[in-house]
């Protein structure tokens, strides 16, 4: 039976029935159930070649044609389509928050009076700059003295008899605002220094001061 | 695509060679470049095939000519993609074996409740219960007419998957090889189905087999 089964796969895998092997057709014709099968088959295919075959409508080309037309002209136009104004519509809003985020983080400040040390830090860390890796390391220095970064020690952090008296040189603040300020002390690897940082009040005033495009005043906002 | 940018050329407008003794590859090719005459060569020589080919796997005309058109539209517009790996006539009738198996599903998604199809086949597929008409019929014509629809309606009623292989096989005559490809099948799948398509059809046709 399994030589049968391969038969009637040779049978049914035949282009035409004189196309079987010699092998098989001797067994074919020794064998009822295949030489059955092969009738049967043969049925088959009669019928379906009979079928019958439907032609295009004489007007096939014509409305081909018109169709043709519609398409070209609905891809000349397809941003008058409703999926037309949903990609219109998603450029602009991904435009305008690429310009409100570019604005936020100061990509069109005029102000250049940040040095270009600063400038570069700005660049590769947009978001959240260290407060401690802008200001260190301080540069100590005995000669300049600065009093408007000088602030009397009242309320600050960290251990008050080991403080030193740490002074920045006014190129190293910079970028900071002083005004109505305080101090911060902050421990760095040279030791410790103070850091004068601006008021911040939320919901009083206005941050945008605070924020007016400067690397350091935007790290000042996030340490409160 | 060089060679079919160049074979472009050789049939283009004011070009050395006709549209009709083109082979489908430079055609396409000129089609590619905005040869219209070339587009209409390539509907001329297929709609017929394509149309029937459709229509016996809707077995509805109106809607068959329609996904015809479709098919062609496909070629155009997909023109610039086209790459020669393979036959012209695979390549479309693989894009007509798509649209027609797609319609077949949206129709099927419509049909929630068939009063013909109450059953399921082994394989999960709805099966058309169909007997054969034993009726005697007095003209002959009648007859061959009557054995053509009953031979349309055991077709149409086979399940998606099968439909395309046997009628690609028996109707359009393709080989084994060509099916698989329009299929995107292994050869051996092609066979399988065919068995078991032409085994479902003689179940559904045993009055005439």
């Amino acid at each position: 039976m399994d030589g049968c089964k391969q038969i009637k796969v040779l049978i049914d895998e035949a282009e035409r029935p004189e196309a079987i092997a010699y092998a098989a057709s001797q067994h074919i014709a020794s064998c009822n159930d295949c030489g059955q099968f092969l009738d049967e088959r043969a049925k088959l295919k009669a019928l379906l070649a009979d079928v019958g075959r439907v032609s295009a409508p004489t007007d096939f080309d014509f409305k081909l044609k018109a169709r043709l037309a519609e398409v070209k002209g609905r891809k000349n136009s397809w941003w008058l389509t409703p999926s037309g104004y949903l990609r219109l519509g998603g450029a602009t809003a991904a435009l305008v928050i690429a310009v409100v985020a570019a604005q936020t983080g100061g990509l069109f400040s005029a102000d250049k009076t940040a040095g270009p040390v600063l400038s570069e830090s700005t660049q590769s860390q947009p978001i959240n700059p260290p407060t401690m890796a802008v200001v260190s390391p301080p540069v100590i220095t005995k000669e300049v003295v600065e009093p408007d970064y000088k602030v009397p020690a009242a309320g600050l952090v960290g251990s008050r008899n080991n403080r030193r008296q740490v002074r920045t040189t006014p190129a190293a603040v910079s970028g900071y605002i002083a005004e109505d300020g305080t101090m911060v002390l902050m421990r760095g690897p040279a030791g410790e220094h103070e850091v004068p940082v601006p008021t911040v009040s939320v919901g009083a005033q206005s941050l945008m001061y605070v924020n007016s495009g400067r690397q350091t005043a935007r790290a000042v906002s996030t340490s409160f | 695509m060089a060679t079919v940018t160049h074979q472009a050329q050789a049939i283009g407008v004011g070009g050395s060679r006709s549209v009709e003794t083109a082979n489908d590859h430079e055609l396409l090719a000129a089609i590619r470049d905005g040869d219209e005459a070339a587009f209409q060569e390539i509907v001329r020589r297929y709609r017929n095939p394509i149309t029937n080919f459709v229509y016996r796997m809707l077995d509805d005309y109106e809607r068959s000519v329609e996904l015809a058109q479709e098919t062609f539209i496909r070629v155009y517009t997909s023109a610039s993609r086209y790459q020669a790996n393979y036959s012209f006539s695979t390549y479309i009738y693989r894009i007509a074996t798509n649209l027609a198996i797609s319609e077949l599903r949206r129709r099927k998604r419509r049909k929630f409740v068939s009063l013909l199809s109450p059953f399921t086949g082994d394989d999960g597929e709805p099966v058309e219960i169909d007997p054969p008409d034993s009726n005697p019929l007095q003209d002959e014509a009648l007859i061959d007419n009557e054995r053509r629809r009953a031979v349309a309606r055991a077709i149409s009623s086979l399940p998606e998957k099968y439909r395309a292989a046997i009628v690609l096989r028996d109707v359009e005559g393709l080989s084994y090889d060509r099916i698989a490809e329009v299929l995107k099948l292994s050869e051996g799948t092609v066979k399988s189905r065919i068995n078991r398509a032409r085994n479902l059809l003689k179940e559904k046709l045993s009055a005439y087999v």
